[in-house]
């Protein structure tokens, strides 16, 4: 979730300035006299968190307006993680133990739902979906057999990313790289995975450096690099360290092919280095899908907020809503383990194409009450979990131009999985 | 080797202008000014203002120094710079610490100083934005002395040098040659006996202040010459300075000159030896080992 | 001028935190040329009443008086640069500064050629001359002494307030110290002095005070108190009875 780690030394001062804001879970139709309880744990108290809960809300009640689960309303109670992992789990377990929910929703930080998952979702046996943890650390508990396939994400992981810059290198046509790697949980992910992926491409990676926060200076870094002399550099860096690191590195001699992660896609990187260096930069990001359905969900979230859908992981938690109230449907009984094992059958590549709308939605039920699979199509495009709960997205090549960012290439999410396929040979 | 050396110097030797005022201070007043640091960011940001200023007066002082990438209106506005720093952080200590010298302990100073330090920070933040700039955008390259083994300098980087040892220089002089130097040595040494010895405490305090305010800002506009200019430069600079100064030994000027080599030197070997990553350590490695080898630091006197 | 005291004390109670007097009601009076010594147990605020002169303390009530113009609550660097010189116990040379560094510190405060009167300190301290450019730090504790004598001198006091300045000395190098403070009254310095070896010091004096528990308990004629048997018993290495003995405050 690299938008929102960008924000939160701001985010985190508003939420002290501002008295946390509570989203009443109000359902504007309330369709029928029972109620089905989920949990949501979702930063509301910051900036970029409450559009989250938001969207989350919006989602519930365009499912219940089309009449619900298994005839009842949805009531989601929703819990302010306040991005502190102890406040997470505080909450999550309210929410298990008071409210008895078979499904959990969140959180947004890794940080916060890896601690979910291991000491609150997985030991009640609860589903949890989140929309926006991206660590590959899920993916190996996952593999590892410890999240009883009770955990899914609609977050494309820093797995998918990596794969792609070395993508980006291959395509360039570079035959040695030096990394230079925030020196944090997301940097340190992407970093070691960038390294070994280049490496199966046969790319010499000739060093890789460790950049940490707020340091006075970072030459020692750079000549540390520079003596490998590589041919190119990849950086996975936020602007703050990322403009001090790129111009030591260019006015040592160090060279200009750079390829960078999507932190660096910003205004005050180019301008704080200079746009007549960074001509042979190329970066990379994720995407969303360019499909009907996820212009649909751009539509309808402009006709409720009066606003485009920019915020971090707003198509993300709009589908982990959507996906998971379809599995409850779809589910014999509400426990977490029976709604998890269906969320493959809402989500199934074979299936028959529903949109996340009210027509959609009508026929997804008749489908589901015949026992037929369906081929959830929403925000993100055409949601497919793997055998760990992690999906891909599709993703982009971009440059800087004068005045922003230009995309360079679009590779769409068929082409990703390919890749990721062969890197894992 | 060569370079990590060079590099380690010539960090060194900004952090040993900034670890003298920081040191003085310490002395003198008895306390740990979280705040200095701050004083570093000041200087520098007042002279890229007054920079802008003179620029748009003069086209002669566009033109740039010699070899450097400094223009002579960022010289003149450096100076500027010094006088205001130092002018500011007399102020800061008749409105906050003054007072509390006479009402509190030493411990409510240093929470003042962390609380001045906020202030600093947030107003240069609000002032001039919270991005890095620069004081020229175009980037130096450096120079390549010599292949193998590496070393690359900028022509800025030997003015940095050449300034600092200057300044260096010229307050050694001061201090052992005038009457002002002795005065100042005399309240660093003990206060007491300087007012018996006729010394005004409250003049010499405010000298003092605007000496390291002064030392300061040219150390502010040498880190961000060599750098980048950032609201949070001065919180990324503290701990080395603190560092230096209590490696140095508190109230030492030679020490924390020593300090500061010391530590810029270390920072920059120890990644021939240490991942990057662990690269934050080191100034804490450094005040550890050093308390426990000499716990009144490298020239400190023992009270 | 001889009919003014170079320093009249009275009625002056003070200590270091405001509210806690260490002295109460003292009344102290050294005139002309006059060796005055203040002697008493340990605790009785003898340093106390030294420093509330010298300005460094918080004066609760009385007035002190220097060559009859009042000083009470003057700066202390005020006070020094107008003819009153003050020598510490401890720490009174600067350790980091060379011998020479600090004669000029300290001659600085008179408005005259500094360098002339430093001549004269070391014609006065020939030991000095020698260890001119050592660092006060180095000399040796007799050396330490005798260059605060200068320090205090060099501006030409006409009030010099001595805190012990035979603690910590070896024997002879304590009796060459005190032994050169009649030549310095003689043109006319009024010096008031703290011991605690107070056989030396009434010796010396012309009068002594004696103080207990800060307050005055005994003044007179030197000579004569080092012929009083009670005091004598009490102060003047005699055993001590335990009724007389004072407490430390």
């Amino acid at each position: 979730m690299r938008k929102v780690n960008l924000l939160s030394p701001r985010a985190a001062l508003l939420s002290l300035l501002l008295p946390a804001i509570w989203i009443s879970p109000t359902s504007t139709v309330l369709a029928a006299d029972c109620e089905t309880k989920i949990g949501a744990v979702l930063p509301t108290s910051v900036d970029w968190g409450r559009p989250i809960a938001e969207t989350a809300q919006f989602a519930v009640d365009l499912f219940n307006e089309s009449g619900g689960v298994k005839g009842c309303d949805i009531d989601m109670v929703l819990r302010d993680s306040q991005v502190d992992p102890k406040i997470g789990v505080d909450a999550a377990k309210a929410l298990v133990d008071l409210d008895k929910v078979p499904l959990l929703l969140g959180a947004v930080s890794s940080g916060v739902s890896m601690p979910i998952l291991t000491s609150v979702t997985v030991p009640s046996g609860v589903m949890q979906m989140s929309c926006c943890s991206s660590s590959t650390g899920f993916t190996d508990v996952a593999a590892e057999g410890k999240t009883n396939g009770l955990w899914f994400r609609t977050f494309a992981t820093t797995r998918n990313q990596a794969a792609v810059a070395a993508k980006l290198v291959q395509d360039k046509g570079y035959k040695s790289v030096g990394i230079f790697y925030k020196n944090d949980d997301w940097g340190q992910d992407i970093g070691k995975l960038v390294k070994a992926d280049l490496e199966k491409l046969g790319i010499t990676v000739t060093t890789s450096v460790a950049i940490n926060d707020a340091q006075p200076s970072y030459r020692a870094e750079v000549t540390e690099a520079l003596k490998t002399k590589p041919e190119a550099v990849y950086m996975a860096l936020y602007p703050a360290e990322g403009i001090s690191v790129t111009r030591e590195w260019v006015s040592l001699g160090g060279t200009q092919k750079m390829v960078v992660a999507n932190s660096l896609k910003s205004d005050e990187y180019r301008d704080g280095v200079g746009f007549q260096y960074l001509s042979d930069v190329i970066g990379h990001d994720s995407a969303p899908p360019r499909t009907d359905s996820a212009d649909s969900f751009t539509a309808m979230y402009k006709e409720k907020f009066d606003s485009e859908p920019n915020g971090p992981g707003l198509p993300n938690i709009f589908d982990a809503v959507m996906i998971s109230l379809l599995a409850m449907e779809a589910a014999p009984e509400l426990t977490g383990a029976a709604i998890a094992a269906q969320v493959g059958k809402v989500t199934d590549p074979s299936g028959t194409p529903v949109n996340a709308d009210a027509a959609g939605l009508k026929e997804a039920r008749a489908l589901l009450a015949d026992g037929k699979s369906l081929s959830y199509q929403g925000a993100t495009g055409a949601v497919v979990f793997d055998a760990n709960g992690d999906v891909s997205a599709p993703a982009v090549a971009w440059t800087f131009t004068e005045d922003g960012t230009a995309e360079a290439a679009y590779y769409p999410l068929a082409d990703v999985d390919t890749f990721i396929a062969t890197l894992s040979k | 080797m060569l370079q990590s050396l060079f590099d380690g110097i010539l960090v060194g030797s900004v952090l040993a202008l900034g670890a003298i005022g920081l040191t003085l201070i310490m002395h003198i007043l008895r306390f740990a000014n979280f705040s200095h640091a701050e004083l570093l960011s000041l200087g520098a940001y007042f002279a890229l203002t007054f920079d802008a200023v003179f620029g748009a007066v003069s086209n002669v002082l566009v033109q740039k120094l010699p070899w450097l990438s400094v223009t002579w209106s960022l010289a003149c506005a450096v100076l500027i710079a010094m006088a205001l720093t130092g002018a500011t952080a007399a102020i800061i200590d008749l409105l906050v610490f003054r007072r509390l010298r006479r009402l509190a302990g030493p411990l409510t100073m240093v929470f003042a100083s962390f609380g001045v330090s906020l202030i600093v920070r947030n107003v240069i933040g609000l002032v001039y934005g919270l991005r890095s700039t620069h004081y020229n955008n175009d980037i130096v390259f450096a120079m390549m002395i010599s292949a193998d083994p590496l070393l690359l300098v900028k022509a800025d980087q030997i003015f940095i040098m050449c300034l600092a040892l200057v300044i260096m220089v010229a307050l050694h002089l001061v201090l052992t040659r005038t009457s002002i130097g002795y005065t100042l040595l005399a309240v660093s040494e003990n206060p007491t006996l300087a007012q018996v010895n006729g010394i005004n405490l409250g003049a010499t305090v405010r000298l003092a202040w605007m000496l390291g305010g002064g030392l300061a800002a040219i150390a502010g506009f040498c880190y961000a010459l060599n750098n980048q200019l950032s609201p949070v430069m001065g919180r990324d600079l503290v701990l080395s300075l603190f560092a230096a100064a209590i490696v140095g030994g508190i109230g030492s000027i030679y020490g924390a000159v020593l300090g500061g080599l010391i530590v810029g030197l270390a920072s920059s070997l120890a990644l021939i030896i240490i991942p990057a990553g662990y690269k934050p350590a080191i100034p804490f490695l450094i005040i550890l080992a050093t308390l426990y080898v000499r716990p009144n630091g490298l020239f400190g006197q023992s009270r | 001028m001889s009919s003014v005291a170079r320093l009249d004390v009275s009625e002056l109670t003070a200590g270091y935190v405001a509210g806690m007097p260490i002295i109460s009601s003292i009344d102290v009076t050294v005139g002309v040329g006059e060796i005055v010594a203040v002697i008493g147990p340990n605790g009785a605020g003898k340093s106390t009443l030294l420093k509330a002169i010298a300005g460094l303390c918080h004066i609760e009530s009385g007035a002190i008086h220097v060559d009859g113009t009042e000083v009470t609550g003057i700066r202390t660097d005020k006070l020094t640069r107008s003819g009153i010189a003050f020598v510490p116990q401890i720490e009174n040379i600067f350790r980091s500064m060379t011998v020479e560094q600090n004669l000029i510190l300290a001659g600085r405060r008179c408005d005259k050629q500094a360098s002339s009167h430093v001549e004269k300190m070391l014609s006065l301290f020939p030991l000095l001359k020698k260890t001119y450019k050592k660092r006060a730090g180095e000399l040796s504790g007799g050396q330490r002494q005798f260059l605060a004598l200068a320090m205090a001198l060099v501006a030409e006091p006409g009030l010099l307030l001595l805190d012990e300045p035979t603690a910590g000395l070896a024997p002879i190098a304590g009796q060459e110290v005190l032994s050169i403070l009649r030549e310095i009254a003689n043109p006319g310095v009024g010096i008031l002095l703290v011991e605690q070896n107070a056989k030396a010091a009434l010796g010396l004096a012309d009068r002594a005070y004696v103080l207990a528990d800060g307050h005055n308990q005994h003044e007179g004629e030197a000579r004569a108190m080092l012929s009083d048997p009670v005091l004598g018993e009490i102060y003047l290495g005699g055993r001590r009875r335990g009724d007389h003995a004072a407490k430390p405050v």
